[in-house]
């Protein structure tokens, strides 16, 4: 609302506000002089009267404030000047009335009030001239009208404001919105319907809203409507009739407007397009189920590729042992020389493909997850070390350990890959290994700690891939298979696994299990 | 007790369709103490034809052991065991499997078909020496056969 100096001269000149006016106001205003305090003690008892004013003016400090800002405020009533900023200044009061949830009919009461007391004033004071008496009470209830008038705009902006900003909200919304009515026809359809659905507004308004419907979704629509008019949005997944008749997926949303009484009077439907969505969903479903296929092939591969390539493989194993066995000694040097590296790559060659075959297993051949105590998996895993332990004289320190979820035998293959480590990569001092377990959300934090040689930081991700050493076959036997293993078996279960160290000082190998699931805790 | 104390020569039957594993057994077999007699068959057909004495086999001796293996051409070692074992005639023989396969599913399916027992070949050839003796040395001079009892 713009309310300039013309406005203002016009409303002023409407409500015939004269000169003499003023004077008669002026006049009147030098006699109310420090007067108004008694007036408004006196509203303010008469505002304790109602809850919704009571309620307002709980705080002493907030009353002292308002009642001088009050009586400010009729003062300025009779003071004879209206002009931009005595029209601003009641504009904004308005507002802030509105804002704190005060009706007009507040307004108007409070006048009541004021009129109420000042008359029999004006009347006091001019009892001895009738003329001005009526004139200056015909003066102050022009001003009262102004004012209240003023009062009445801040109301309308304000809520013309909020509309404005509903309006905006309605076009912006990067949905179709459309309104109808109680028989759903269409009375309202935002930008966004067209740009999806190609309909202009003139195609829509007045039309039944079953006209996005194509034929096959009408019956199951006109179900759902039967709750929607009880008060029960829906909301769904259906086909939407483009304005050139193609047909789209549409998440659509439909709710009930109801009025204070709680009758329905409006339906606001909501939709948006969702074949992108659909399009991106079915590629990405696709392409899991590819690579779960292609994933569980390479598995099978390595499984069959593992298990076929030991029967040739036996054959030339045992050959050249039997080879070895009666003619070792018997020809030349070099035939003994060629033997035994014939032997010994045979040999290297069957435990690789073992364990190939053992690192395949662990996703082609397993058994359905259960609950498993850990603490059962660690005592099985130290016997089957029994001997390494007591060879290297290993000191093992663990807490007591939980339940998970999984496969007794993996862990436990688990358990005793990372022990068996901690044991093998030991330093000068008998091994020291602790196990130690937290509480991590869903998961438990396991740790295995040792006070071995430890591993350098550039090597982490490596030592997890399959056959991948850091040490020479003279040092430390074996192909390099059995962090991987822990990987596979920990991804399986969920978890994951991670290595902290430095070398020459000691390896932590932390990984996580899934906490048992709810009904399996005891 | 045993094949010796009836003294006659122990018979087996080795079907057997890799060349190689038939040199290992026999490999192990001549190693042995007791006097022993390898027949060799390289499929399941031959199997039968040689228990049934059949053809070629008019003349072929009563086994007092089946060494069989799994993964056979023409008859597989399944349909071999099934038939032995549902042959009034040659049920009593004793039939060992002696395979590469660790397939679960084989290992119970065999016990299914009522065989004697299952074995792994195993990979490494002192093992594989070991295995086939123990067999022999089990089934020839521990285990009461019913081939020893004469009508």
């Amino acid at each position: 609302m713009i309310i300039n100096d013309r406005e203002i001269a016009e409303r002023l000149a409407f409500l015939q506000l004269s000169p003499r006016d003023i004077d008669l106001l002026k006049a009147l205003h030098d006699t109310l002089q420090g007067r108004h305090a008694t007036f408004i003690d006196d509203f303010y008892v008469q505002l304790q009267n109602f809850d919704a004013t009571r309620n307002l003016l709980t705080d002493p400090v907030l009353v002292e404030r308002l009642k001088n800002k009050q009586e400010a405020y009729f003062d300025r009533l009779t003071a004879g000047c209206y002009d931009l900023d005595y029209v601003k200044d009641r504009v904004n009061i308005g507002a802030t009335h509105h804002r704190i949830g005060l009706k007009p009919q507040w307004y108007v009461g409070a006048y009541h009030y004021y009129l109420a007391w000042l008359l029999p004033e004006i009347q006091k004071q001019l009892a001895n001239d009738q003329t001005a008496c009526i004139d200056t009470i015909q003066a102050v209830v022009k001003v009262i009208l102004f004012d209240i008038e003023l009062a009445v705009d801040a109301y309308f902006q304000a809520d013309h404001e909020m509309l404005r900003l509903m309006a905006q909200v309605f076009q912006s919304n990067i949905e179709g919105v459309i309104i109808t009515d109680m028989r759903r026809q269409i009375l309202h359809v935002n930008n966004k319907v067209t740009a999806i659905a190609g309909y202009r507004n003139e195609d829509l308004i007045g039309q039944p809203v079953t006209l996005m419907l194509p034929a096959q979704e009408r019956e199951a629509f006109i179900g759902h409507w039967q709750e929607i008019k009880l008060g029960e949005p829906w909301q769904g997944e259906c086909l939407l009739q483009h304005s050139r008749g193609s047909l789209f997926p549409a998440w659509v949303n439909i709710s009930a407007v109801k009025d204070e009484a709680d009758n329905v009077t409006h339906f606001i439907v909501e939709f948006s397009d969702i074949s992108a969505y659909q399009a991106a969903q079915e590629a990405l479903s696709k392409r899991t189920e590819e690579l779960a296929r292609s994933n569980r092939e390479l598995e099978q591969f390595a499984y069959v590729a593992s298990h076929d390539l030991q029967e040739p493989l036996r054959m030339v194993a045992s050959f050249t042992q039997l080879l070895s066995r009666r003619y070792k000694g018997k020809l030349d040097a070099d035939a003994d020389e060629f033997i035994h590296y014939a032997v010994d790559g045979a040999t290297r060659m069957q435990t690789l493909i073992n364990d190939l075959l053992a690192y395949s297993r662990i996703g082609s051949r397993t058994k359905p997850f259960e609950s498993v105590n850990l603490d059962s998996v660690l005592k099985r895993a130290l016997a089957n070390l029994r001997v390494a332990i007591e060879e290297s004289q290993a000191k093992i320190g663990y807490d007591e350990l939980p339940h998970t979820h999984g496969d007794m035998t993996q862990l436990t293959q688990l358990f005793q890959n990372l022990i068996g480590n901690a044991v093998k990569f030991r330093g000068e001092l008998p091994p020291e290994i602790d196990i130690k377990v937290s509480d991590a959300d869903k998961y438990w934090r396991v740790e295995v700690r040792d006070n071995g040689i430890g591993i350098a930081p550039e090597f982490f991700d490596r030592i997890f891939v399959i056959f991948q050493r850091l040490h020479n076959k003279e040092d430390y036997p074996g192909t390099g298979i059995g962090l991987s293993i822990c990987k596979k078996i920990i991804e399986r279960h969920g978890g994951q696994i991670e290595v902290k160290s430095e070398r020459g000082q000691g390896a932590a190998f932390i990984f996580t299990l899934l906490k048992p699931l709810p009904e399996e805790t005891d | 007790m045993s094949l010796e104390n009836i003294g006659r020569a122990a018979e087996f039957l080795l079907v057997e369709d890799n060349p190689g594993d038939v040199r290992l057994t026999c490999e192990a077999l001549t190693e042995s103490k007791v006097k022993n007699n390898l027949s060799i068959v390289g499929d399941g057909m031959e199997a039968m034809a040689f228990l049934h004495r059949e053809g070629k086999y008019a003349d072929a001796p009563r086994p007092d052991v089946i060494l069989l293996d799994l993964n056979l051409p023409k008859k597989n070692g399944l349909e071999v065991l099934a038939e032995i074992k549902a042959d009034s005639s040659l049920k009593r023989i004793p039939v060992v499997i002696i395979t590469s396969s660790e397939a679960e599913q084989d290992v119970l399916r065999t016990y299914d078909l009522h065989v004697n027992c299952y074995v792994n070949k195993p990979v490494d050839l002192e093992q594989f020496i070991k295995v086939v003796q123990s067999i022999e040395t089990f089934w020839l001079t521990i285990v009461k056969l019913p081939s020893e009892i004469v009508d």
